[in-house]
C-alpha cells in the first residue's frame, strides 16, 4: 500500500532521509519508531505530498506522490505532530469547513460529519467552540479530519503526543477501530510500548533510513540476542562465577534468587550453561528466556547504528 | 482542466464562507469597522471645519466638489491603509496556527484557497465601501458633483482595495511571520501611494515643458500606479482651481492635487482620454499634443497587473510541491540506476 525507494532528502548539511526503502501492506498498522530528527516525520510529509524528496520514488496506494499529489490527496489522511485549529469555528463547524474543501457535499456530508463525531466520541461536543476542547479532544477532531474523505491510508505522526494515559487509551482504541474499518495505518510514536500492542509491522529508522523492518515478533526476535533468567534454589553467585567461567557467556547479573545472562550462540549456549551449573550441584529451579521490549530493541539498534 | 476547475470551486466555496463565518465573530470586525467610519466622519468634519474658519462663512458653490474632492482623497488612502491589514495575516496566520498544511492536504488547489481567502476579504471590503457611502450623501448637500464622478471615485477605490489586498495576500504568503509581513506590506503601500508619484513628479518637474510652460507634464507611467493620481483624474475637473484661501494644509492639498492631474498641460478629449504635450516644436517652441490615455486607466491597468501577480504568486508559493521543483526529482529519478526488486 505505501512504497518507497531510495527517498533522500536534505535539509541544509543534514540528511534527513538516506536512502529510505519503505513496505507497508494493506491493511497493516505499521509503527513507524526511530529517534528525533531520524527521518519520520519527513517520510510522513513526503508520504503526504507536502513535501517533495530530493531524490527517490514514492507511492500511496499505487499513485505516485511526486507525479500525482492530488490523487494521493484522495486516498491519504495525515495528522501531523504539531497541528493548529480554529478557535472561532465549532466543532461541527470545523468538520464541515474540511468535507467542503475535500468535495464531500451536502447530506453526505452532515451525516459522515455527525458519523465521525460520533466515531471520535464528540458528538454531544459538535456546538462547542473548538477552543474549548481539552488536548486529547482536539486530537480525536484533528482525527476525525484526517477521516472525512474516507481515505484507504492515515499517515499519524505521534497522534498520541501530550495527551494523558486516559487520552491515550481512548486513541489507542480509536486506532483500533479504524483498522477493523480496513484502514491501512502508519503511524510514528515515542511511546513504543504503545506501538508493540497495536501495530501489525513495525520499521525502526536511524540516520533516514530503514535498519530493520517486519513484524513486531520477527523485528524483536531478529534483532536481539535475548538474555537467559535462570532461577536457582542454592547461591546464585556461586553459580555466576560457574557461567563466568565459560567462554560463551557474558552480560553476567545477579539477582536474589537468580542469574541473568546472554550467549553467543543462543539456546544452545544457555544449554550449555545450564548443564555446567546443574554438574557443579546448583539446584535449577527454571531457565527462560527474558522478553525484549520494543523500547529495548530499539536502543540496541540505534547504537549498533552509532558505532557503525 | 476538469480538476484546476474542481480545485479552484472547492477553494473558493470552503474558504469563503468559513473567512465571512470568522470575520463576522469576534470584536475585531467590529472594531475595524467603527475606527474606519470615524476617520471618514472626522475627515469629511475636519474639512468642513477647515473650510469655514477662514474667516469667509460663506458656503459657496464649490464646496461640494471640494468635499467630494477631499473625501474621495481620504476615502482610497483610508482603504489603502486598511485593506492590507485584512489579508496581510491571511497565510502567515495559517501557518503560525500550523494550519496551512491541513489546508495544502485537501482537493482544494493553492489557487483556490488563495482566491478564497482573497475574495473573503473583498467581501468585507465591500462592506466598508457601502458603509462609506453615507458619507458621501453628504457631498449631495452642497451639490456640483455629477453621480458619474462619484461611481469613478468608489471604483478607484474598489481597485485600491483589491490590490493592496492582493498585495498583501503574496507577501503573507512569502513571509513566515505576520509581524514581518505587515510591516513589509505598509512599507510597500507607502512607497506606492506616495512614494511613486512623488518620484514622478521629481523627474517630471526638470522637463522640458514644465520650465517652459509651468504647466505639469505628464508624469512617468510607474507613477500612475499609485492611486492618488487616478483619484485626482476622475474627480470633477473644477476642483483643481485653487482654493487654498490662505489655510496651509488646504493649499498644500491642492497644489499636490493639481500637481498629479496635468491640468495646465493638458486637457480632456473624453472620460478615458486626455491630450498630452507630448514635446516642444523646435521650429516654432509651440506644444505638440497627442492623445494619451487617462491617469485612472493606467491605473486600473496597473493594478490589475499587480493584482494577478500577487494572486498568481502567492498560490504558488503556499503550494507544497512546485512544479519545477517536481520536474527536477523526476529528472534526477530518471538518471538513478534502478534498483533490483526484492
Amino acid at each position: 500500500m505505501i512504497h518507497t525507494r531510495g527517498l533522500k532528502k536534505r535539509y541544509g548539511k543534514t540528511q534527513a532521509l538516506n536512502g529510505l526503502d519503505l513496505n507497508v501492506e494493506q491493511g497493516a498498522i505499521f509503527g513507524f519508531i526511530g529517534q528525533n530528527g531520524a527521518g519520520k516525520s519527513t517520510t510522513m510529509r513526503i508520504l503526504a505530498t507536502l513535501m517533495l524528496p530530493d531524490e527517490g520514488e514514492a507511492e500511496v496506494a499505487g499513485v505516485d506522490v511526486i507525479r500525482q499529489p492530488g490523487e494521493v490527496r484522495r486516498v491519504v489522511g495525515y495528522m501531523p505532530d504539531f497541528f493548529g485549529v480554529y478557535d472561532d469555528l465549532t466543532v461541527g463547524e470545523y468538520l464541515q469547513f474540511y468535507a467542503t474543501l475535500s468535495g464531500v457535499k451536502g447530506a453526505k456530508a452532515e451525516q459522515l460529519r455527525d458519523d465521525l463525531l460520533e466515531l471520535v466520541d464528540l458528538g454531544r461536543k459538535r456546538e462547542d467552540f473548538v477552543e474549548g476542547l481539552s488536548r486529547g479532544m482536539q486530537q480525536r477532531l484533528c482525527l476525525a479530519r484526517t477521516l472525512i474523505h474516507d481515505p484507504q491510508v492515515l499517515l499519524l505522526d505521534e497522534p498520541a503526543s501530550g495527551l494523558d494515559p486516559v487520552a491515550r487509551s481512548e486513541m489507542r482504541d480509536l486506532l483500533k477501530e479504524l483498522t477493523r474499518m480496513g484502514k491501512t495505518i502508519l503511524i510514528s510514536s515515542h511511546i513504543l510500548t504503545e506501538l508493540a500492542d497495536l501495530c501489525t509491522h513495525v520499521g525502526m529508522i536511524t540516520g533516514g533510513r530503514i535498519v530493520k523492518e517486519g513484524t513486531v515478533a520477527e523485528v524483536l526476535w531478529a534483532s536481539t540476542n535475548p538474555a537467559w533468567r535462570m532461577r536457582l534454589l542454592t547461591d546464585p553467585g556461586g553459580a555466576a562465577e560457574i557461567l563466568a567461567g565459560l567462554g560463551s557467556i557474558g552480560d553476567i547479573s545477579v539477582g536474589e534468587s537468580y542469574v541473568q545472562f546472554r550467549c553467543d550462540n543462543g539456546a544452545e549456549g544457555a544449554a550449555d550453561a545450564l548443564s555446567a551449573v546443574v554438574q557443579a550441584g546448583h539446584k535449577v529451579s527454571r531457565l527462560a528466556e527474558v522478553e525484549s521490549s520494543l523500547e529495548e530493541t530499539f536502543v540496541k539498534l540505534a547504537r549498533e547504528e552509532v558505532q557503525v | 482542466m476538469k480538476r484546476f476547475y474542481n480545485g479552484l470551486k472547492l477553494g473558493l466555496q470552503g474558504i469563503i464562507a468559513k473567512e465571512l463565518r470568522s470575520r463576522s465573530r469576534g470584536w475585531r470586525s467590529v472594531a475595524m469597522l467603527t475606527g474606519y467610519l470615524i476617520a471618514l466622519a472626522l475627515g469629511v468634519a475636519g474639512f468642513l471645519a477647515l473650510r469655514t474658519n477662514q474667516g469667509d462663512a460663506t458656503i459657496t458653490p464649490m464646496l461640494g466638489i471640494q468635499l467630494f474632492t477631499v473625501l474621495a482623497l481620504g476615502f482610497v488612502v483610508l482603504l489603502a491603509l486598511v485593506t492590507p491589514a485584512l489579508t496581510s495575516g491571511s497565510i502567515s496566520g495559517e501557518r503560525e496556527r500550523k494550519t496551512l498544511d491541513l489546508l495544502m492536504l485537501t482537493q482544494a488547489s493553492p489557487l483556490g484557497v488563495i482566491i478564497g481567502k482573497w475574495m473573503g476579504s473583498v467581501f468585507y471590503i465591500l462592506y466598508l465601501l457601502a458603509a462609506s457611502l453615507p458619507a458621501f450623501a453628504v457631498v449631495y448637500l452642497f451639490g456640483g458633483v455629477p453621480l458619474k464622478h462619484v461611481g469613478m471615485v468608489i471604483l478607484v477605490a474598489a481597485v485600491t482595495a483589491l490590490t493592496y489586498s492582493a498585495l498583501g495576500l503574496l507577501l503573507s504568503a512569502i513571509f513566515k511571520r505576520t509581524g514581518v509581513s505587515s510591516l513589509v506590506t505598509y512599507l510597500l503601500v507607502f512607497v506606492l501611494v506616495l512614494g511613486l508619484p512623488f518620484v514622478g513628479l521629481m523627474q517630471a518637474s526638470s522637463s522640458e515643458v514644465m520650465m517652459k510652460y509651468g504647466g505639469t507634464p505628464r508624469l512617468p507611467t510607474y507613477a500612475y500606479a499609485s492611486p492618488l493620481p487616478a483619484v485626482s483624474s476622475v474627480v470633477p475637473s473644477t476642483a483643481n482651481q485653487y482654493y487654498g484661501g490662505g489655510n496651509i494644509i488646504m493649499e498644500i492639498l491642492q497644489r499636490g492635487l493639481a500637481a498629479m492631474t496635468p491640468t495646465s498641460s493638458v486637457s480632456a478629449t473624453s472620460f478615458m482620454r486626455v491630450n498630452i504635450i507630448a514635446q516642444i516644436d523646435p521650429q516654432t517652441g509651440q506644444p505638440q499634443f497627442e492623445e494619451a490615455l487617462a491617469p485612472w486607466v493606467y491605473y486600473f491597468l496597473l493594478s490589475g497587473g499587480v493584482a494577478v501577480i500577487s494572486i498568481g504568486w502567492a498560490a504558488l508559493a503556499v503550494s507544497p510541491v512546485k512544479p519545477l521543483h517536481a520536474w527536477l526529482v523526476r529528472r534526477r529519478n530518471r538518471k538513478r540506476p534502478v534498483p533490483a526488486t526484492t
